[in-house]
């Protein structure tokens, strides 16, 4: 009850015109910056940080807040209209929201993957609300042990992404894992594969990597002559972009699934948005009512990983808030912003300064609604870009490209990257590889590594203890089974003699 | 429309599985297994290195079953002129390397009338421009002409 | 005809930055040195992290003082873990215009992995002095480093948190003196060890006051020694390895070089404009306090022995 109470004062202090303004810029701002490839929620919030140090606090905080949550609006923006997904955790939007794109249906999939956002991070903000601090406590007892199992269970949920050709989802998974292992390596404290270069010591950067991988490809893709229909031709209407009612009901159940569990993925240290919206894709693809569609381009695919993705920040609150402890890159950059607002987020700011953080955590209501309504409305606008004829698309997304790979560094080197990786993504595709599990065996497998081999580091050589530990054990049950069940599955068909006939769509 | 003949089904597996053993043995040689009583720098490299070279025997015998992908040159195309745009970028810097590559593009190679051609080069040249140096404050190389200019 | 207009009105803007920076140029006055184009300040870690607040405050205060006309753009050169932008920056032949940020935790990678040294760049300013504090939890059955070394000397394995950059030399040198079963836990950031210690996957962890404070002032963490040659204020208040006996004293410094070839007039200037900077009561308050630093200046050749004694101790000299 007290916390209802401190909450509606907290409405009371972010509900003013001057609130509601800071908030609408920065979620236009926000969206145009996170829409542009190469500038994902981190530069995003980085570099817009500055401009609301010119407001009080809480309007200053309010701004930043809309900044966030718009700013992985504008990632999905990307990735739906031009397939070219403004950071990693829209990797997993571009898998259903581009093909409902050229589908003639590029407005459901915006508005499912904003409608699902604001449901994902509503429910995010609920539970924030309710249960932060404990929340953030429980995080804290994912250390490396219990991290490296839950991302041995990620990367194993990785194969159903595979499709209908094992092998190839696998040399794409390995490739990607490769890439990842060049660079500083963390456990030891040396650098590896770098072959002497100065540009690889520090890794492998990711931006330029998805923004050749996804975006360039495809424009060298879109030089191959084609069928007469050079852009998507259908008349796209404001009206055809609002889901039906059967739509909204197809959406609610995985949005609402997955926001649960991106909010927990938030919550953990180190986990972040990419794994969660990964997390709620997969999620969706095993228990979904139309798992067997899932990307080919329907509003389930879009509306899992927006959810998730968008929970999974305002999870990432929780220990931001009440530990001081950001849970990414992202949150480093808010914590920055809260300390030059002169607060210290930590153990103490719930007690000392109650009306700001309650304040806080009503703003991000606020601006999450706001987002919404400001998100919504200029997608007749967007819808627009598909309508450019292709030939006119090509210099200007190869344009898009290279500013994007330009500034993720400042360098022209991220620039011959994001070619190079176009280069290879094109030949990949054309030869049926699929890109995502690249992309995201990229992201995932160096905490994977650095955890497992901290854990051999804390148990001093021996393996015993990921099942030592309760939260490990039970995730290494689960993995066990997860791989064990498909075996059993295939001895018991073998010994009935009968074939199931799975018919897949080729 | 030109069309490219090479099997690249088959090609690919073997880039990948030179990449693989590259992995393995550096893996193993440079940076060690085993070690401090847990899994060293080169644990990880060195068993991803050998699944993918090992799958990539499995991909080649596929490929070499398969009938190749179509390709065409003008696949390339884009490519060829990124790359003239970033060395053109070094010389006479970002903006107008890319003011030209756009407005060479679309009037040279895609044939469309000046006004249009023009108009787009203009406008997508001088948002990015608003964008991400006016506004976003990317500092971006000025090229050798300016730099010889400005000292 | 509307979108031709447009057109040339924005091919006229666009020329028009760049005729605005050459015009500048002429202006080139005799008497003292001072920049005569726009200033690139290069950092090479990302935004947002504790060398771009350095940088950023740094900046800010220049600006609102008028200590120098011309604009100062921060450039993030991040790729190779920031060699890249110090090998960018040491090779600059006659540069006046070009600032890096540069700590301990940069010139150690660089000396150790990337074969440079400082004799590709010229120090321009140390401008901060930074300590560093080992910390257990609460609930830890060790209370103090006392516990600690016992528990080592009876042969019990213990692990200890920090960050990649500054931290592990304390650990080396604590291991080399204390002697004991005890492992290095790396992390990317003093965060990122810092919840590992909260939710008690290390034993200790080593950390800035600053980055620990609230953490510590709340009661959850509990300083055990200080790193540096003194002890800490309240709520840092433990002793130092000096105190227990052990050749143990680290400080870490936050600084800003130019390239080895900047012309001496502007080694000069920027030298006089950081000494500014740090004088002022917006430093002191912004910063230094805020961050619970030690405010301690020093210029050109004072700054280049300070960092000199750096390398020798990463060099093994």
């Amino acid at each position: 009850m007290e916390t209802f109470l401190l909450l509606m004062q907290g409405f009371q202090t972010a509900l003013t015109i001057q609130n509601f303004m800071a908030a609408a810029i920065g979620a236009l701002l926000g969206i145009i910056v996170g829409a542009m490839p190469g500038i994902g929620s981190l530069a995003g919030v980085a570099l817009l940080l500055p401009l609301t140090f010119k407001f009080n606090p809480v309007t200053g905080i309010i701004m930043l807040s809309a900044i966030y949550y718009a700013n992985m609006y504008g990632g999905s923006f990307s990735s739906i209209l031009i397939n070219i997904p403004g950071d990693s955790p829209a990797v997993m939007t571009a898998l259903d929201g581009h093909p409902m794109a050229l589908k003639g249906k590029p407005g459901k999939a915006l508005f499912t993957a904003n409608l699902s956002s604001f449901i994902g991070g509503t429910i995010g903000i609920i539970i924030l609300t309710i249960s932060g601090p404990a929340l953030a406590r429980l995080g804290l007892k994912f250390g490396p042990v219990e991290m490296a199992a839950l991302l041995m269970v990620a990367m194993t949920s990785l194969s159903w992404l595979v499709g209908d050709n094992p092998t190839k989802g696998l040399v794409s998974t390995m490739i990607g894992i490769v890439l990842a292992t060049v660079g500083f390596d963390i456990v030891v404290g040396t650098p590896r594969f770098s072959f002497g270069s100065l540009h690889l010591l520090g890794g492998i950067s990711f931006i330029p990597l998805v923004i050749g991988m996804f975006g360039f490809s495809q424009v060298l893709q879109m030089m191959e002559p084609r069928d007469s229909n050079d852009s998507v031709d259908q008349k796209l209407t404001i009206k055809d972009s609002i889901l039906s009612k059967e739509e909204f009901k197809r959406i609610l159940p995985p949005a609402i699934r997955s926001s649960f569990l991106g909010t927990i993925i938030g919550i953990l240290p180190g986990a972040g948005a990419t794994t969660g919206s990964f997390l709620g894709y997969m999620l969706e693809k095993k228990v979904g009512k139309n798992k067997e569609e899932m990307g080919t381009g329907i509003v389930e695919g879009v509306a899992s990983c927006e959810a998730a993705n968008n929970a999974a920040a305002a999870g990432a609150f929780a220990p931001l808030l009440s530990l001081g402890i950001p849970g990414s890159g992202t949150g480093a950059v808010l914590l920055g912003g809260l300390l030059m607002y002169g607060l210290s987020p930590g153990p103490l700011l719930f007690q000392n300064e109650p009306e700001f953080t309650w304040g806080l955590i009503a703003s991000l209501y606020v601006a999450n609604m706001i987002t919404l309504v400001v998100a919504l409305s200029i997608i007749p606008f967007l819808i627009r870009i598909l309508k450019v004829p292709t030939r006119i698309m090509v210099p200007i997304i190869t344009t898009v490209c290279i500013m994007g790979a330009y500034s993720a560094s400042n360098s022209l080197y991220g620039v011959l990257l994001m070619l190079a990786s176009g280069f290879a993504g094109f030949h990949l595709s054309k030869n049926n590889y699929p890109i995502a599990p690249l992309l995201l065996a990229f992201v995932l497998a160096p905490t994977l590594e650095r955890d497992f081999r901290r854990s051999f580091l804390i148990s001093d050589g021996s393996p015993l203890i990921f099942f030592q530990k309760p939260i490990a054990a039970g995730l290494m049950i689960f993995l066990i089974l997860t791989i064990l069940t498909p075996v059993f599955k295939a001895v018991i068909r073998k010994i009935s003699g009968t074939k199931a006939n799975a018919g897949r769509a080729k | 429309m030109k069309t490219l003949k090479i099997n690249t089904r088959a090609v690919i597996p073997v880039l990948t599985f030179a990449v693989g053993a590259l992995w393995f043995i550096y893996g193993l040689k440079s940076y060690g297994w085993w070690g401090n009583n847990g899994p060293a720098s080169g644990f990880f490299p060195s068993i991803v290195g050998i699944i993918l070279a090992g799958i990539s025997i499995i991909a080649f015998v596929d490929g070499l079953k398969r009938e190749a992908p179509e390709y065409f040159k003008a696949s390339y195309h884009p490519l060829l002129a990124a790359i003239a745009t970033v060395l053109a970028a070094l010389v006479i810097g970002f903006f107008p390397a890319l003011l030209l590559y756009i407005l060479g593009w679309l009037k040279l190679y895609e044939k469309y009338n000046w006004k249009l051609a023009l108009s787009i080069s203009v406008i997508t040249t001088a948002a990015c421009y608003g964008i991400f140096v006016m506004w976003l404050q990317v500092p971006f190389p000025a090229g050798y002409v300016f730099d010889l200019i400005l000292g | 005809m509307k979108k031709i207009l447009a057109a040339i009105l924005m091919t006229a803007m666009v020329s028009g930055f760049a005729f605005a920076e050459g015009k500048q140029d002429s202006a080139e006055a005799s008497g003292p040195w001072a920049p005569q184009k726009v200033v690139e300040w290069v950092v090479t870690s990302s935004a947002g992290g504790g060398s771009s607040i350095f940088t950023q405050t740094i900046a800010e205060i220049i600006k609102n003082e008028g200590l120098v006309d011309e604009n100062i753009v921060i450039n993030y050169k991040t790729d190779g873990g920031g060699a890249v932008g110090r090998r960018m920056v040491s090779t600059m032949k006659n540069e006046a215009h070009t600032l890096l940020t540069f700590n301990s935790g940069d010139l150690q990678p660089m000396v150790q992995m990337e074969g440079g040294d400082l004799d590709g760049l010229t120090p321009l300013a140390v401008m901060a002095l930074d300590g560093q504090i080992i910390l257990v939890n609460k609930n830890s059955q060790y209370k103090t480093i006392q516990d600690i070394i016992s528990a080592l000397k009876g042969g019990k394995r213990l692990l200890m948190g920090g960050s990649k950059s500054d931290d592990e030399a304390i650990y080396n040198a604590m291991k080399k003196e204390v002697g004991g079963d005890m492992e290095y836990l790396r992390s990317d950031s003093t965060g990122e060890a810092l919840t590992q210690l909260l939710g008690g996957h290390v034993d200790m962890a080593i950390a800035k006051p600053a980055a620990s404070f609230d953490l510590v002032k709340s009661g959850e963490l509990v300083p055990v020694v200080a790193a540096g040659g003194s002890r800490f204020g309240e709520p840092f208040d433990a002793p130092t390895f000096k105190e227990l006996g052990y050749d143990i004293e680290f400080e870490i410094y936050r600084g800003i070089v130019g390239p080895a070839d900047m012309p001496e007039a502007a080694v000069e200037f920027w030298t006089e404009v950081f000494r500014k900077v740090s004088e002022s009561d917006a430093w002191k308050r912004d910063y230094i306090s805020k961050f619970l630093l030690v405010s301690n200046f020093k210029g050109g050749d004072e700054a280049r022995a300070y960092m000199q004694k750096f390398e020798d101790m990463y060099t093994g000299n």
